[in-house]
């Protein structure tokens, strides 16, 4: 399908799921004094939605074209495991050291400055893990491995909140995902690290294009192989920090939806990357809308997109299957 | 006035691998408008030799692309001056085979990689060359074999690079395709490109080859005119096989007039 129809059927769709967002909810907009109050709330958590969606998007893009792989899920650097981790600390040292926070940290920004953190360490653990950044296997198992590790020492801190209840509600609030309550500063923080991301996973969409064909073929046609793999993974890094940091831990989203565009845009990067970002953005959203609506109470953002993400993959899987039969 | 500098001179170069040495004091040179073929039993190193040539093999000693050393060579200025055709592409992805073609001049593009007069004229000359003119809109991992081959070799062509690394590229093809591919390799180094190609296959050496090199243990046994190596002494050095007049190694095929 031609590019430019692609994008528009997603604008379009992006657009039609914001105003569903905007209007759906336990209160009704046609309240003349809550209207503005309303739109403002919904508003935030529809930008933080979308960036987030459009950030792990991305970074599955790149992380499926960098290990060619369409299964790759932004998660296996060991990244999300370390922002989720750096979000957690954030909180519980918060919560324990309230007040000693430095006059010029607005306090509810200690989570996604946690968050960033945490992706740093979990980045550089694994480039150097890795050496050189040459070598795939070691970089997948050393993501494996600080993924079990990070889930492990968030684990350990859930379990010593539990004295506390606001304090331990809010980590278990976090680790299952959800854009409620956040701020313009919130925002502000992502936004500039989401649309830098996107850039950049545009820009070196030629360099992921010519990996398809292996190392050995890529540097043979110019790729710097080494460099082009520390950045995308810095890049893939940042992107899935700067959506942790917005939305907690947010399941599928990286995987399936680089995976329902292809079929559209065909495998070439700089085609797959604004395709990513709109149909993320958009899957999340509706995701948000979805959580707000459902009958029992507010659902975890998380649980949806997992609930609806992983039987949507096993559709996609399966018609992948026929088409190789 | 100075002859031009030698699309490929390696010199002294040495490999080791996992602490066994695998190339040791390697001297070779492919001139303009020469096909140089490298022979030798499995595992020779044959393949680390052009891996090292195209900076994936770590190494001692020098080489030389037409007349620049390799460490002063970004991957780029590299890439300009070299192009691979591997045995088989790792390659498995849906990509035109426009695309295909289209990423041999990813070395002379800027970021935006805006394609040129001079880039769609590359591409369009080298799928023509390679008769692949009809497959440009085909997926590439749904061609057959022998169509991939032309299609690597058609975006190896597209670099306009001086030198042509081929790593046994008509391995696994019937010998009607074997031979075109040999032929198409002849004229286009008989067009001024350098050509160094592997071959596993002593008969398709004397279809294409003005000079051969024979390694064997990690040393160039000897190099020279395909009827110097394809001799009796370094072929039992090498492979301790014997040419027999009207034997297996004696076949030669020739493609129909």
């Amino acid at each position: 399908m031609r590019l430019p129809l692609v994008i528009a059927v997603l604008v379009a769709l992006l657009a039609g799921v914001v105003a569903l967002s905007l209007t759906v909810g336990a209160a009704s907009l046609a309240d003349p004094g809550l209207r503005g109050a309303l739109l403002e709330v919904r508003g935030l958590r529809t930008g933080a939605a979308a960036l987030a969606g459009a950030a792990l998007a991305v970074a599955g893009v790149l992380v499926q074209g960098l290990f060619r792989n369409p299964l790759a899920s932004p998660s296996i650097l060991g990244t999300t495991a370390g922002a989720n981790l750096g979000g957690q600390v954030a909180l519980f040292a918060h919560g324990a050291l309230a007040g000693v926070l430095p006059a010029w940290v607005a306090p509810e920004m200690a989570l996604p400055l946690g968050c960033l953190a945490g992706a740093g360490l979990a980045l550089a653990l694994v480039l150097a893990f890795a050496g050189r950044g040459e070598d795939t296997v070691a970089i997948l198992l050393a993501g494996f491995i600080l993924s079990t590790l990070f889930a492990s020492l968030g684990a350990f801190l859930q379990a010593q909140t539990q004295e506390s209840w606001l304090l331990g509600r809010a980590m278990l609030a976090f680790s299952l995902g959800g854009v409620d309550g956040k701020g313009m500063r919130h925002l502000a923080l992502a936004a500039p690290l989401v649309i830098a991301g996107t850039l950049a996973a545009w820009a070196w969409g030629r360099h992921l294009d010519l990996l398809l064909s292996g190392e050995d073929e890529a540097a043979a046609l110019g790729v710097d192989v080494a460099t082009a793999r520390r950045w995308i993974l810095a890049w893939t890094a940042l992107l899935t920090a700067a959506a942790v940091a917005l939305a907690g831990g947010i399941a599928f989203v990286g995987l399936v939806v680089p995976h329902a565009l292809r079929p559209f845009t065909g495998v070439a990067h700089r085609r797959l990357v604004p395709a990513a970002a709109l149909g993320g953005a958009a899957f999340v959203v509706l995701a948000d809308s979805a959580a707000r609506c459902l009958p029992h109470g507010e659902v975890p953002l998380g649980v949806v997109t997992g609930l609806v993400g992983g039987p949507l993959f096993l559709v996609l899987l399966m018609r992948l299957r026929r088409e190789l039969a | 006035m100075t002859a031009p500098a030698p699309p490929l001179v390696v010199s002294d170069l040495h490999i080791v691998r996992a602490g066994r040495p695998v190339l040791a004091g390697i001297h070779l040179l492919a001139a303009h408008g020469e096909v140089l073929a490298l022979i030798g039993p499995n595992g020779a190193g044959k393949s680390s030799l052009l891996g090292a040539v195209i900076g994936r093999v770590p190494h001692a000693g020098t080489i030389r692309l037409g007349g620049v050393y390799t460490q002063h060579l970004d991957a780029r200025q590299r890439a300009r001056r070299l192009a691979y055709v591997p045995q088989r592409s790792a390659l498995r992805a849906s990509l035109s085979v426009a695309a295909v073609v289209a990423a041999g001049r990813f070395a002379r593009q800027g970021w935006l990689a805006r394609i040129s007069a001079a880039d769609r004229a590359a591409v369009d000359t080298a799928l023509v060359r390679t008769d692949c003119a009809g497959l440009a809109e085909r997926a590439f991992d749904q061609l057959s074999f022998g169509e991939q081959q032309r299609v690597l070799l058609a975006r190896a062509l597209a670099t306009d690079a001086p030198l042509l690394l081929l790593d046994e590229p008509a391995a696994g093809l019937d010998p009607a395709h074997a031979l075109a591919l040999l032929a198409l390799v002849r004229s286009l180094a008989d067009e001024g490109r350098a050509v160094v190609i592997v071959l596993h296959q002593l008969d398709q050496v004397g279809a294409c080859a003005d000079r051969v090199a024979l390694l064997h243990g990690g040393r160039l046994l000897a190099c020279g005119s395909p009827d110097e190596v394809l001799a009796a002494g370094p072929l039992r050095t090498a492979y301790g096989v014997e040419p027999v007049p009207g034997g297996a190694l004696g076949l030669r095929l020739a493609a129909p007039p």
